[in-house]
Order: C-alpha cells, then structure tokens, then sequence
C-alpha cells in the first residue's frame, strides 16, 4: 500500500454461508481498489451487488472470506480480514467512522449523548464535547429542544441526522457511508454534503454507497462499480 | 495491543459427576471491557462465570487475575483468605436473584455500606455517605436508603445488588442474567446503568446472558457457548451479524434471540 | 431435679469422669485459643436446656471439694435459677456456697458480672443460650466458621449500622459483641454492655458454655476484650442519672423494678450481693 493511501483493498471476497439452510450466498468477488487521504470512493452497483456488504468488510462487521484490506491506523498499517476483535475496536476508536443507514438506538440515551460520546472517547472533555455535538446537531437542524432527548421518538429524517451526526462529529481519517442522506429532505441532504466535502477537505478518505446521482456527482473522485453477484451456490 | 487482561482463563473445564458443564474454555477480559457470554440455559455459562469469578473451583485449568497492586494471581491457586478478599473489594458478583446477593433483612444502606465496612470503614457517617452515593449513582431515591430489601420491588433490587457490588469500586464485576425476570422497561434501565457505570469507572465486566439485544447493548466482545465449549467469539456485532459457526446462526436467527 | 443424687449419674458433680476429662479438654483448648468457639460432647442434664445446661457442665467438669460456688441469675443470689443450681451442686458435689463474690472461687452467671472486681484465681462460667456473634446476619453455620476462620468481621459493623439506622444510636444493650485478643469475635452471652468493659485484662478466668450448641469459649486472664464501635460512634456503657434507690450506688447496674401493688416503680442495683454490702458496711 502507497504511503497517501488510507485504504487498499485486494481481492476481497466474501461468501456467507448460511450452515442451517445449507447454501452459501456469495455477496463480494475479487474486489480490489485503492483510494487516497482527501478523496472519496462511490461504491456503486445493482442491488445485491454486495455494496453493503463492502462497507461491513472495511468496518470489521462482517468477515472477509478471502483478501485483505489494508488500513491506514496509527501511523502503521492494519489488515482489517486478519485483525483481531480488539484491534478492530481500536480502529473504530481511533481511525474509521461509520454511518450506517439506520441509528441503532440505546433505549434512555440521549441525542447529545450519542453525538458526543465518540468525542468523549478519544478524550475530550465532557463539555467541551456536548458543545461540539450541539453545534453540529444544530447544524443539521435538530432544534435543540430534542438534544436532551432518546432519539427513540424522533421522526426517520431526525433520527438520520443524529446518525450522521454521530459519524462526522469526529474528525476520523477514513469515514464509510452507507446511503447516509436517503431519507434526508434536500434542504438537510445538501447539509450533509457540505459536511462530508469539509471532512474531505481536511484528508479524509471517504467510502460512500449513494442513492442519490446528484449527492455522488458532488461528492465523489472515483467509482467502484461492482457487477451483481452470480446466484447463490449450491 | 500491548494492553494487559486483567482477567484471563486457561483450558478451563467443570464437570458435575459425569456431566461435564465447561469444556476447555480459554478467553481474557481487558481494562474497561464487558465480555458477553451467551447461549441458552445449560450451555455451561453460569457455570463458567462462577469460576471466572473464583467462587467455583474448575476441574482443570486456570483463571489468571491481575490485582490491582499489580501482581498476577493464580485465582484458585491462591489462599481462600485472599480470593475471599478479592471477592469483596476488587471483583464483583452480580447474582440472577438479587434475593442470592442481598441480605434482605438488612437496610439498603447496610447491604452497599458492607463490602466497604468489610474493608476497614470504621466511621458510621462515612459508611452512610458511601451508601447514599451508591444508591443515588442507581438512580434509587435516597428516601428508601433504609428500607430493606423485601420492601423493594424487582427492579430496584436488581439495582440495589448493582450498587452493593460497586461500593468498593470493584475491577471487574460478574454479571449472570442481571435483566432476568425484570420488565422490558426495566431491563432497559439496569442495561443501560450497567453501560453508563461500566464506562464512568472503567469497570471490566463479564455478562452472562441468554437476551442478545442486552449483549449487543453492552458488551464489546461475545463469547457463544454450547454444551460447555465455546463455540465462537469475536466482535460483538460482527459474531451477531456474520456469526461464522452453525449454532451461532441458528441462536442468532431464532426469534427468541433477535437482536 | 429432686430425683437425681451422685449415684444416678455416676460421679462426684453429677458428670461422669469421662465426661468430665472431655469437657475440661474441651476448655484447655478454649483457653488456649481465647474467644474461639470449641465444640464440646455435650450431654443430656437432668433439666431442660434454657436452664443454665452448658454452664452446669462446664461448672461440673471443674468443681473440686475445696471450691466456694456463687451463682446468680440477673446479678441476684436469689433468684430460683440461682437458687435450684446451687441445690444442684450442693446435693451431687456437697459443695460450698456463698453469695459473697471475694469468697466464691466459681461464680455461674446467666446476665451479669458481679460489680466486686474479681481476682486473680477466681472463675466465671457463663450460661450461654446463643454463642455465635455472626449468626444475626449469616444464618449459614459453615459460612460462620469460615468468617472466624478468616477473622471477617465486617459483618458486626453492618449490624452496629443498622443499630444506629434504626435508633440513632448502637442500641445493642445485651450481648455486645467484641473482639477477643484481636482475634476472634465473640458473643460475650446475655450480659448487659455494661459488663464488657470489665471482661477486659480481667484478673479472673472467664469460662462460657453453651448447653444447647455444645460449645465453649473463654476468656483468660489479662486478655484483651474490644467491644465493636464506630469511630464517630464509640462504644459507651449505660449510665443512670440516679443512684440505687437501695444503698445509693451510682456506679452500679441498676434494675428497674416494681416496689408495690401500686405500681410504683424503683431503681435499684441488679447485683444483690453488692447492694446489701453496700448498705451493710459501706464498703462493697
């Protein structure tokens, strides 16, 4: 992997095999692409092409079957398919930022919490983190009334937004999108792009998977298309 | 990671007569980490969490903790005098009925004042002021301080035995089924104490449970377990979402485990 | 009780030597280790336990022909208690008695320690219905073995708190536990907190029997007997704001007892034996 590469994926495959119903399902097939600091990959494709899929496998959610996905981490490098839980832990603390299509939400915690809490992490102070999540809560649009508030109750779009929230609000070297302004409106969806220009701007590497043709037109360098997957075998 | 566990366990194995319970079982626990263990009833995890936390020898194998003084104890290998110690200062066991971890003719205040009085607290003001934080910290009402336990409902016993445990500011704490037999709303508020507790102190913890949601709530790492092995381990959400072993999937994808 | 005589049950003292040897065994052992818990073979008594059985055997198994006996039951002489024990040992070991501490060489007791200092040679033999401090608290008798075992005491001071929880202040007023030798916590039997203090460095032998559990502890001679306290709450004995209605004692244990068929009420020393001293020559 080049020094001012983030990520470099080499032939990655991933096939899930499902023991009890006895098939295997392939979903990725020899993909490879490598990509810059400062730049962002659309991953593109049919439904069913794996596009998710590849974002799981970068995040360490879903396991390789085969390949390796070099990491930028730490000052060193880290084969995501080979580490391990712990180390896949650090990465997600320290280096890779995710923002998948749905907020999973801990009953009874707060926007604001959530939002600041991967600040909270990597070691800022309690309150200087809530001020930095409730500016970019407001940002987003989130009237600050809800702040205080599970996003439990939040309508999907509100609820989106504290999920992008979340993932942008640290400034982490490779951030992965998986359709994160689906079910934003226009006015918030070009929010969110300024946003992930401006984390582009300061060297991110981004991974996006993109409904929307105008959001990828604005926000993309390069674009990996994946072909659909041949059907499950045997 | 050059980080070390503060609990590791080596080829553990338990069996009752002839039926074994713990098979071979290796895992570690790092500073500030839960630990899910999950499977259904039977499949040896309490067993397991009895060992881990010294109050069962196993049949072969080891369970390494490392004190807070810094020495590296061999748990079973140890005087009873010191793993008794242990047990009611730097760890923590937080029992499926809260009936089996509180004395319940005892006050409120006298259950989470004992493991500090047991630690030398000679000041009665000092032992209140200690149960009366540890009772505010689980959200109880500082009016029920000295009410006892029989008084209190599920729930809140559930989080009485929370704070009993905690009191000593304990390094890491065994949690077996702690939402067992609590309502949904209830559940969620001992998870998510257990979560906001965990990360203010930097607590260690190794949580038993069959509920996968609590598991994917809490734990950093799961363990699966079936017939006394473990069958799988790893992420928490990545055994959860791409479980890799045949048991796994079927846990994962039966409706009483949805996650 | 009138039916037994030495004969019957075989030996000077009622107990049979045998008996005897292994209840003194029993003690040497308890002395040897003061304020632990030593289980002893324990044998039927021609009266029901709740009566005095375990201090019986223990005063059995040590009266000799040239032993003075004193027994008393809440501090008197008196009382039928006393009084039917004193029978006993006079009938089966035709021993002397007497109701004056200094003379007594054994003295059986259910509540009190005689406000007479004791002196060195002399022996006190407790009637204990209850011997185990922890057992308020951790009803498991294996558990409470294993907390003596290990000196866990931490216990006693949950029990001092909810004392002061519930009455703002350690209201234990009987039975107060303490630390014996630094060692072993024990149950000093029904005698008020005020008699603790004089368990401690005591020149006097100190011998407890529990009838009903089989077990015997001691205290010997000079040791060290703390009772539990908090630092903020510190152990205190009772105090009277009057003196003995009867001979003006104002550092004696006092009862409160009913003085006619009117109701009246009087305060007056619970050792009988120092009060009439008291009002006999002054000198107590």
């Amino acid at each position: 992997m080049e020094r001012s590469h983030a990520v470099a994926a080499e032939k990655v495959s991933k096939t899930f095999i499902l023991h009890n119903l006895r098939s295997r399902i392939p979903a990725l097939r020899d993909v490879s692409f490598a990509l810059p600091f400062g730049e962002c990959l659309a991953v593109s494709g049919p439904s069913g092409a794996g596009k998710s899929t590849l974002l799981r496998c970068l995040y360490g959610n879903c396991l390789a079957s085969s390949g390796s996905i070099l990491v930028s981490h730490l000052g060193g490098i880290l084969d995501v398919a080979l580490a391990s839980p712990r180390e896949i832990l650090a990465l997600r603390e320290r280096t890779v930022s995710y923002v998948s299509q749905f907020l999973r939400v801990i009953p009874r915690v707060s926007a604001l919490e959530i939002v600041s809490a991967p600040l909270a992490k990597s070691g800022l102070a309690p309150g200087e983190a809530r001020e930095k999540a409730a500016a970019l809560l407001a940002r987003l649009n989130i009237p600050s009334r809800l702040f205080a508030l599970p996003p439990m109750t939040f309508s999907g779009g509100e609820r989106q937004r504290v999920n992008i929230a979340r993932g942008l609000v640290r400034e982490a070297p490779i951030i992965l999108l998986d359709e994160p302004t689906a079910s934003l409106d226009r006015a918030n969806r070009r929010i969110a792009v300024d946003l992930i220009v401006e984390a582009k701007g300061r060297g991110a590497a981004v991974v996006g998977i993109f409904h929307d043709r105008e959001v990828q037109e604005a926000l993309a360098d390069h674009v990996l298309e994946l072909p659909a997957v041949p059907c499950a075998e045997g | 990671m050059t980080e070390e566990p503060v609990l590791s366990a080596a080829g553990l194995s338990k069996s009752y007569g002839a039926v074994p319970a713990v098979r071979d079982v290796s895992l570690e626990l790092y500073p500030s980490e839960i630990l899910g263990v999950v499977g259904e009833s039977g499949s040896g995890k309490t067993t397991l969490l009895k060992i881990l936390a010294g109050h069962l020898a196993p049949d072969s194998g080891e369970v390494f903790y490392r004190a807070a003084e810094g020495s590296l104890l061999s748990l079973h290998r140890i005087p009873e005098s010191r793993r008794r110690r242990l047990a009611r200062t730097e760890l923590g066991f937080v029992f499926q009925n809260p009936e089996d971890g509180l004395r319940m003719k005892i006050s409120a205040g006298g259950n989470i004042a004992e493991r500090p009085l047991a630690s030398g607290l000679r000041s009665f003001a000092e032992a209140r002021a200690a149960a009366l934080r540890w009772l505010e910290k689980v959200e109880l009402p500082a009016d029920r301080l000295d009410d006892r336990p029989e008084e209190y409902s599920g729930g809140m016993r559930a989080r009485l035995q929370l704070a009993k445990n905690l009191a000593t500011s304990p390094r890491a704490v065994f949690l077996d089924e702690p939402t067992a037999g609590l309502d949904v709303s209830v559940q969620a508020r001992v998870l998510d104490l257990i979560r906001g507790l965990s990360a203010e102190f930097g607590l260690s913890a190794v949580l038993v449970t069959h509920d996968l949601m609590a598991a994917r709530l809490l734990s950093h790492r799961l363990l699966v377990m079936k017939d006394g092995r473990a069958v799988e381990s790893g992420l928490t959400d990545q055994v959860l979402d791409d479980p890799q072993e045949p048991y796994t999937q079927l846990l994962v994808s039966s409706i009483l485990g949805e996650a | 009780m009138d039916k037994v005589n030495a004969a019957d049950a075989g030996g000077f003292a009622f107990l049979g030597e045998d008996t005897k040897k292994r209840v003194r065994r029993a003690l040497l052992k308890a002395v040897a280790i003061p304020g632990h818990q030593v289980p002893f073979p324990g044998r039927e008594m021609p009266m029901p336990y709740g009566w005095g059985t375990g201090g019986i055997q223990v005063t059995a198994s040590l009266i000799g022909p040239g032993d003075v006996l004193k027994v008393i039951d809440q501090g008197a002489d008196d009382t039928t208690n006393a009084v039917s024990i004193r029978k006993f040992f006079r009938r089966t070991a035709d021993a002397r008695v007497t109701e004056r501490t200094e003379e007594a060489t054994i003295i059986q007791t259910r509540h009190r320690i005689p406000e007479t200092p004791l002196r060195a040679g002399q022996i006190m033999v407790y009637q204990v219905p209850i011997p185990e401090p922890l057992r308020f608290l951790e009803p498991k008798a294996g558990e409470n073995l294993m907390m003596h075992a290990l000196g866990e005491y931490g216990l006693l001071y949950v029990k001092l708190y909810e004392d002061i929880v519930r009455h703002g202040e350690i209201a234990q007023s009987y039975d107060y536990p303490a630390l014996v030798n630094g060692r072993h916590a024990m149950s000093p039997s029904p005698i008020p907190r005020f008699d603790n203090p004089k368990l401690h460095m005591s020149e006097a032998l100190h011998l407890f029997g529990a009838g009903r559990e089989k077990r015997v502890y001691a205290v010997p001679p000079h040791t060290e007997v703390k009772s539990y306290d908090f630092s903020d709450y510190p152990f205190k004995v009772q105090e009277w704001d009057r003196a003995c209605a009867l001979c003006g004692s104002r550092d004696s244990f006092l009862d409160e007892v009913v003085s006619d068929d009117l109701g009246g009420r009087m305060f007056v020393c619970s050792d009988s034996d120092h009060c009439r001293r008291k009002r006999e020559g002054g000198e107590a």
